[in-house]
């Protein structure tokens, strides 16, 4: 059940439909192109904005998830402009200005980096900047790029929360990966700005946090990873933080984005130094100036000049050096592809590679679905048509489609609105899908399960849950609640005995 | 007059070293004011020797968190004091100050019957237990603060390290009880770290700190793990600059600082560049307050001098001129005529004084009006985009924050004010010394301007504003702050607002997800923050009121008692002039040499004072 493959009769289906229709309906007017993109998008990659405060490294992340540095990173506030990264036939990089047609420009690769000018343009100027990039990783998923909020020029602050959350049209992101360092008033203030109540939105479902920069939680100690794991542990139960996200994953991101990019001659060297006595590498390895001292005993110690060391430093930080000395010595990495999987492993990208591409594409038809509905709903209340039906099967699916109402609980639920023992919310959110959609996973039981442990399993569950909601003492939302969740394992029971359809569909 | 000699490290009540060289000073100068049968003079040298003996210097150590603040304030005193952890954050304020054997003591809020809080020892290896958000969370315990005592020399000329906890964490009321803390300190330590430039709210913390301290240092910590951190310190400078912020930023790494301090590497500890913060704080930091404290001494010293030789000049011009003497006495009764009137309730200082804060108190009625108006603007404005019962927490901490940002500036405001009004009032006495120049009032004179803060840049002649400032502390600081800064009352007053105010809401009625509720919920979240503002604008109102009634009286006794030392004074000195001819000429020239004779011990005692001044930072020293 991925965004690719959508099934004849799902939700995909019923909305591309009333979208064509719409789009013939509306075909001489001037809010047509809008019905257009809305029905292009319908079927292109899941969009994922990475968002998060200034210099919470959303750029290193990017790169990580694309595996290629592409995006400027720099110790000063260096991303000014919303930018796309799009897979695409050619590679390519596109200006879109707010008041004329896009151009394409010239672009060149620095030491991996896109270089580009803006052609005279002013960053205000620019709606966004689109870079087609043939690549595996954006077929899954476009990623966009934001500049940091609580940045210092306030403009570019405003420009971020315009596009992510803007007043008079549905988000131009499907989903939002939200970076943050720690967890600050400002970036609740974020999440909730971009978390809003429209009916069919469901917001926690369509957010992740990172906590970002997660190698320098313990300022380069060697156990730092385990440390920004314990942190997003208690992040994931902290109420506030469930309330505004599906989870929180500590990711460090530079160490993805060096594996990613790992080099011969970079492993060849940081193996050299590993083949060091400790004597000699350990006072160099106190602090970045001294490892990058440009002195002849340096030098001399470590046979690497200068700027090949500073090179290191920016590559792995002192973080990375640290643990890849630490590895190298204890026998685990000995050659470069060792290494590079051995950074993945500590970076943590995995599981956040795991919340983008499973959780998110399992919901990705129904964000696109719901971004679909909403846009074409906001152009019917615009230009209204007479005698036409389009906004009664509009309003039927928003408010009828179960997949939808299964969100909006599960939002209820996570924000604690709904009176439930917390052993029944936790039950209640795996049966409503909030650890993914497939019927092993809402009951929670092992993916190879057999379909008959999984139908007693889901028997069991309907029967609890339909008890719930009929008995006496429960109250009025408890209740409705209930059903709700009775209604899904009956949806889970029917995808059972109908393997093929596993889509949600409206009724 | 005799001197007494001293030794040069005596110690303070908490064994950190005193002034020896002032007080010694100030103790001459007592016997002086003794011997000359001026108590009134004695009594105001006694209120500047307190001072010495108390040379505690507060120094606020903030960011936001997890920028290393704890660490920091445990690498300058080489100890664990402060709890450190990648994840778990300082909830209550640390003080580190100086004592001769390790203590630590907590203090609790004081409950509704008291308005002291209340002390309780404790466990020097249990810090974390009260400070930290494991084993205090949400600072449930309700402290003020910790305070703790260990002997390091750093500490021991008085210097007090407040750790507070982080600006702008989940719990952002703490961010309110930073500010809150600013009147009362000497000086602020912004602690960020080198990953990144210097954001929105920290320059935003920075531009209110600068009106509230007068000194300010910037920290950039975690230089070893950084290789930017030059860049990054550069952008910082800049931002600053940029700002017209005037404070050095300094690098430092905590961790370089530990391991230097643990293997005696001196280079490390110069990589470290604790050297160099720990220089700002000594010569700087704390160099200045013992500067000031010692000009104070020194200004007090010359009043009284000045104040007692009135009567010897007076006797000598008279004694060395009999002819002259009706004239003399003519002039020295015209000048003790103008100190009578400036004692008396109709002088015109006391109309401006009564007037000044007449206006001053309306004034600062409806600049609080004002700003907390505004304040409840915003929130119904925000109210009505929003459903309350979402967001009703994050609202409450918004609205806990801004107002008492607002009633922070209302502060300075009303501070600034108070210091105008004492400037105009010392102008009026220089006013109503008036006539011809030669008089001997000229030495008064000094007394007034000494009582005048804002008459020269530097911060020399404290001592009129600096009451009003201390009485501030007593109330509007302590109304805010938490308890220890300053040794004040308060905080407990806004609590209970707070939580009175979270109860009447009723939650659950918030919480309740019916639609067509919405309106009635929004109705009701901007009846409480009404409710709440009001409250707010009234307790502060109530207590600014009374804050500038303390100050009034405060000034009021300054300047009755400056009237009544210069009448006392000018007195002295016409019964000295009249009295000098009746003697006979053998006696007038053996009174004439006694007379010269008191005024070069006079001198002597200035001259002493004087190199108080011209000596070093601190008279004592040795120390590292």
């Amino acid at each position: 059940m991925t965004a690719d493959t959508p099934t004849p009769g799902g939700l995909h289906a019923q909305v591309a439909a009333i979208l064509d229709r719409a789009v013939a309906r509306y075909g001489d007017t001037p809010a047509c192109a809008e019905l257009v993109a809305a029905r292009r998008r319908l079927d292109a990659p899941l969009r994922v904005a990475i968002a998060g405060k200034v210099k919470a490294g959303k750029s290193t992340l990017l790169n990580a998830l694309v595996g290629e540095r592409l995006a400027p990173t720099d110790a000063g506030e260096c991303t000014r402009v919303v930018t796309w990264y799009e897979d695409g036939l050619t590679y390519r990089v596109q200006l879109e200005p707010r008041d004329a047609p896009p151009r394409q420009v010239a672009f060149k690769r620095e030491d991996g980096h896109l270089v580009f000018g803006l052609d005279g343009l002013d960053p205000a100027e620019l709606d966004r900047i689109r870079v087609s990039w043939p690549s595996s990783s954006l077929r899954q998923l476009t990623l966009i790029d934001t500049p940091g909020i609580a940045s210092l020029s306030t403009d570019v602050s405003a420009r971020t929360t315009a596009f992510l959350a803007p007043d008079d049209r549905p988000a131009e992101a499907d989903a939002v990966c939200y970076l943050m360092r720690h967890l600050h008033a400002t970036d609740v203030r974020f999440l909730e700005a971009f978390h809003d109540d429209d009916a069919a939105h469901a917001t926690p479902m369509n957010a992740v946090s990172v906590l970002s920069r997660a190698d320098e939680i313990g300022v380069g100690r060697i156990d730092a990873m385990q440390t920004a794991q314990r942190i997003a542990r208690r992040y994931r139960t902290d109420g506030q933080v469930r309330r505004l996200c599906q989870t929180v994953v500590p990711v460090a991101g530079l160490l993805a984005e060096t594996a990613a990019t790992l080099r011969q001659d970079e492993h060849a060297a940081l193996s050299a130094l590993a083949g060091l006595p400790r004597a000699d590498t350990d006072p160099l390895l106190l602090s970045a100036d001294r490892f990058g001292a440009a002195d002849a005993a340096t030098e001399a110690t470590t046979g690497l000049s200068a700027p090949v060391r500073l090179r290191l430093l920016e590559r792995f930080g002192l973080f990375g050096i640290r643990l890849t000395l630490a590895l190298t010595r204890a026998g685990t990495v000995r050659s470069a592809p060792d290494l590079a999987s051995a950074l993945v492993e500590h970076s943590g990208i995995h599981a956040l590679r795991d919340v983008l591409v499973t959780q998110f594409a399992d919901r990705a038809e129904l964000l696109k679905a719901r971004t679909a509905l909403v846009t074409l709903d906001q152009v019917l209340r615009r230009h209204p048509m007479a005698a036409d039906d389009l906004d009664g099967e509009v309003e039927r699916l928003l408010s009828g489609t179960h997949a939808f109402r299964e969100a909006r609980l599960l939002n209820a639920l996570r924000a604690g609105n709904i009176a439930l023992s917390s052993d029944d919310t936790a039950e209640a959110e795996r049966l409503l899908g909030g650890h993914g959609t497939d019927p092993s996973s809402r009951l929670g039981l092992d993916t190879g399960s057999d379909p008959e442990s999984l139908r007693a399993a889901a028997i069991d569950a309907l029967q609890r849950w339909q008890r719930r909601a009929e008995h006496p003492l429960t109250s009025r939302e408890g209740a409705d609640a209930a059903r709700m969740v009775a209604r899904s394992c009956e949806g889970v029971l029917g995808d059972l005995a109908h393997p093929a359809s596993g889509e949600p569909t409206a009724r | 007059m005799n001197t007494t000699t001293t030794n040069h490290t005596s110690a303070g009540p908490q064994g950190q070293h005193l002034d020896q060289a002032a007080l010694d000073v100030l103790a001459l100068s007592t016997q002086a004011a003794d011997a000359y049968g001026r108590p009134d003079l004695a009594q105001r040298l006694g209120q500047v020797e307190r001072r010495i003996r108390d040379p505690r210097v507060r120094v606020l150590v903030v960011g936001e968190f997890k920028q290393g603040k704890s660490s920091l304030v445990n690498a300058l005193v080489n100890a664990r004091i402060c709890p450190v952890d990648d994840d778990v954050a300082t909830s209550v304020p640390t003080a580190v100050g100086f004592a001769g054997d390790p203590v630590a003591t907590a203090l609790h809020a004081p409950g509704d019957d008291g308005d002291e809080p209340r002390r309780e020892p404790i466990d020097i290896d249990d810090i974390a237990g009260y400070v930290s958000e494991s084993g205090n969370p949400a600072n449930h315990r309700n402290l003020w603060a910790v305070e703790v005592g260990i002997p390091r020399t750093l500490l021991q000329d008085g210097l007090v390290l407040v750790d507070t906890p982080g600006v702008g964490g989940l719990g952002s009321a703490h961010s309110a009880t930073t500010i809150g803390a600013l009147p009362s300190a000497d000086a602020v330590l912004l602690v960020s770290d080198a990953s990144q430039e210097y954001t929105e709210p920290e320059l935003a913390f920075l531009d209110m700190a600068r009106q509230l301290t007068p000194t300010i240092v910037c920290v950039l910590t975690k230089t070893d793990f950084y290789p930017a951190w030059r860049k990054i310190a550069e952008l910082d400078r800049e931002h600053l600059a940029e700002r017209g912020i005037d404070a050095p930023v300094l690098a430092t790494s905590a961790a370089l600082r530990q391991r230097a301090l643990e293997t005696e590497d001196r280079d490390l500890n110069r990589e470290s560049g604790y050297p160099e913060l720990v220089a700002r704080l000594r010569e700087g930091i704390v160099g200045d307050a013992t500067r000031v404290a010692r000009r104070n001494v020194v200004h007090t010293v010359h009043a009284v001098c000045q104040q007692v030789s009135g009567r010897f000049d007076a006797q000598r011009r008279a004694l060395s001129d009999p002819d002259q003497q009706a004239q003399l006495v003519a002039e020295l009764t015209a000048a003790r005529e103008r100190a009578d009137q400036l004692r008396g309730k109709a002088a015109r200082w006391q109309q401006t004084l009564g007037d000044g804060f007449a206006d001053l108190s309306a004034d600062a009625d409806h600049e609080l009006r004002t700003r907390t108006r505004q304040v409840l603007k915003q929130a119904e404005a925000s109210i009505q985009e929003v459903d309350p019962g979402e967001v009703w927490e994050q609202l409450e901490q918004w609205l806990y924050r801004t107002t008492t940002e607002q009633v922070a500036a209302h502060y300075a405001f009303v501070t600034a004010r108070t210091h105008e009004l004492a400037e105009t009032i010392a102008q009026h006495f220089a006013d109503e010394r008036g006539g011809p120049e030669h008089l001997d009032i000229a030495a008064p004179l000094e007394v007034l301007r000494q009582i005048d803060p804002a008459t020269t840049v530097e911060a020399d002649d404290r001592s009129a504003g600096e009451k009003a400032l201390t009485a501030m502390k007593g109330s509007y600081g302590g109304m805010m702050m938490v308890g220890i800064l300053g040794g004040v009352v308060g905080l407990g007053m806004i609590n209970p607002v707070s939580i009175g105010f979270g109860a009447m809401l009723g939650k659950r009625a918030l919480k309740d997800e019916q639609e067509r509720l919405l309106n009635q919920r929004r109705a009701q979240a901007k009846q409480a923050c009404r409710s709440y503002v009001d409250e707010v604008a009234f307790v502060v109102g109530k207590d600014a009121r009374d804050t500038l009634r303390r100050i009034q009286r405060a000034l009021r006794d300054a300047f009755t008692a400056r009237a009544d030392e210069l009448q006392r004074s000018t007195a002295d000195a016409v019964q000295a002039a009249q009295q000098a001819v009746q003697a006979d000429d053998a006696q007038r020239k053996a009174r004439l040499r006694d007379v010269e004779a008191e005024l070069q011990r006079l001198a002597q005692l200035q001259a002493r004072a004087d190199a108080l001044l011209a000596a070093g930072p601190t008279g004592h020293g040795g120390t590292r």
